[in-house]
């Protein structure tokens, strides 16, 4: 069993350095990007935009 | 004002919720919540558990070999009068709320253990029960599997119902799936494979792998190994684990689930094609942008699956199984009750709250947009409940800040002039058709490119109006503590 010291330890163990700033990014800004994986993958989240409700909060034990 | 339900099949079960989780269910006051106009979200997401056995007997399995032993009590199979009262309840619930779209995972246990004819009898209820009374509902429809019974005929069954298929693999090599076996101690990969190369000879069928983390296998070989069956989509697990039964390797402050994460990552973002889709990197790529989630281990959205046991039962989220016994029940059945009393019940409530049911420092943590406090069951101590961080904190904070700065340096390179780029091979199709066939041609994808962009150009102004945070939600201070 984790103790909690460990997990109060666990959750101030941050990574140095702030996380970056992505504030100035977004799909509008991404499509067309030259990245032969990151393209494709924000063409699929197109989909998350143009139809909201049909994101389904996917089932973890499932795959689709 | 709904009360919580006590009625003689619930208050039992909350019982038990009170000694072993007293967050949610001593301090979450669901009354006060609806009181407060905190509506709740319908479910959206139905797994029907229609085999309660399984083939296999995989070491680590939440159903078979953690907290939890209620498989014991529940009947080999989900019998046609449960499954038509739970195509009732799900159509029910569709109309109630005006679903455009339920979800059907077929699971267990192994859903395979059942004949080819037989297999699309759930789907095919509910799509009968949803033409009566949520006509405009329509449903998609996946079997969760461990393939090794994967065979021609059953496939074509599921094919021509409309069911796509998700494979459970540890790895596309023998030696990944050591922990995948019967109860003869005998391996599954064999027979998971050959169902695999069938799935992967379909792919209008195959939904994709899911794959629990070992870190006793190396992350890259393991990745390739799985790319050799062609999935559309690797779901890559955390083992299920607590604060309890921490995961193996678990040895703060190191972080080996988040390395083994990022050498995944690392060989899938620099390849020189998208060779398959990994659920969680997309996940966490979509969070960072500010775009919904469509997973449940991950950001703040809210819980929107039930679980309907083989006996009938709603359960909440399967995987809670693994927290301690009875941690899924909900004391309620479809025989007696509607999925909007399910809404209402502690357990799902504190799951479909978001930023207010996370401990403290989780709240104000600036990662909590993205990972959402991780998977609900990964926060559980014994007599306290879910409201710690996830056991796994560590290894996602490395995680997510591991594909953020890989995301801006790929945001940072210069763009492309998609445009410019396309213009030849755009410039040949054209001297090949007629004028008047190439309008006619592109006048549908035009329009639907500029309605996408339209919408994507909308949501990236919203975004902006929200500032870095995006949009906040309304704390919830009287009605949860």
């Amino acid at each position: 069993m984790a103790t909690r010291q460990q997990e109060a330890e666990t959750a101030a163990s941050a990574c140095p350095g702030r996380l970056p700033d992505l504030s100035g990014f977004d799909l509008a800004a991404l499509r067309g990007i030259d990245h032969p994986v990151l393209a494709p993958v924000i063409e699929g989240m197109v989909q998350r935009v143009t139809h909201p409700a049909e994101i389904l909060n996917a089932f973890d034990s499932g795959v689709a | 004002m709904r009360q919580t339900d006590t009625s003689d099949t619930v208050l039992p079960s909350l019982r038990n919720h009170l000694v072993h989780a007293p967050w949610p269910y001593a301090r979450l006051d669901v009354a006060a919540l609806r009181a407060a106009g905190h509506r709740p979200h319908p479910v959206r997401q139905f797994v029907l558990k229609t085999r309660s056995r399984c083939n296999l007997a995989c070491t680590y399995c939440y159903v078979y070999e953690m907290a939890d032993q209620g498989w014991r009590a529940q009947p080999a199979a989900m019998s046609p009068a449960t499954t038509a009262r739970a195509a009732d309840r799900i159509a029910e619930h569709a109309a109630a709320h005006d679903l455009t779209r339920v979800d059907l995972v077929l699971h267990g246990g192994e859903p395979l253990l059942t004949a080819p004819a037989e297999l699309a009898a759930p789907v095919d209820a509910v799509r009968a029960a949803l033409a009566r009374t949520s006509p405009r509902t329509r449903v998609t429809a996946t079997v969760q599997t461990n393939g090794t019974l994967l065979t021609r005929g059953r496939l074509g069954a599921l094919a021509a119902a409309g069911i796509r298929v998700g494979v459970s693999l540890d790895g596309g090599l023998p030696a990944h799936n050591a922990r995948r076996v019967d109860r003869g101690g005998r391996p599954g990969f064999g027979a998971a494979a050959r169902g695999l190369r069938l799935l992967a000879r379909h792919p209008e069928s195959y939904a994709g792998v899911l794959c629990v983390v070992d870190l006793a296998q190396d992350p890259v070989e393991t990745y390739e190994s799985l790319l050799d069956f062609a999935p559309p989509v690797i779901g890559l697990l955390l083992p299920l684990a607590n604060w309890n039964t921490p995961p193996p390797g678990h040895r703060p402050p190191r972080t080996p689930y988040a390395d083994w994460l990022v050498a995944v990552f690392e060989r899938w973002w620099h390849d020189a094609a998208l060779r398959t889709r990994i659920r969680i990197f997309e996940e966490i790529i979509a969070l960072l942008l500010g775009l919904p989630a469509a997973t449940e281990t991950l950001g703040l959205a809210p819980a929107a699956t039930a679980v309907i046991e083989t006996d009938g039962g709603i359960e909440q989220a399967d995987s809670l199984k693994s927290a301690y016994e009875g941690a899924a029940a909900t004391g309620m059945t479809v025989e007696s009750h509607g999925f909007d009393a399910f809404l209402d019940h502690p357990g799902l409530a504190a799951r479909q709250l978001g930023r207010e049911a996370l401990a403290e420092g989780c709240r104000a943590c600036e990662l909590v947009e993205v990972c959402g406090g991780g998977h609900y069951p990964h926060r559980y101590r014994a007599a306290e409940g879910f409201r710690q961080p996830s056991v796994y904190c560590a290894d996602l904070q490395v995680l997510i800040r591991h594909i953020a700065a890989a995301l801006r340096r790929a945001a940072e390179r210069p763009a492309t002039d998609r445009r410019a780029a396309e213009q030849p091979a755009t410039d040949r199709q054209a001297a090949e058709q007629p004028a008047t066939d190439r309008r006619a041609a592109e006048r549908p994808a035009t329009d639907r490119r500029a309605a996408e962009q339209q919408a994507v150009d909308r949501r990236a102004a919203d975004r902006r109006a929200a500032g870095p945070a995006g949009p906040g939600r309304a704390p919830l201070r009287a009605a949860a503590s």
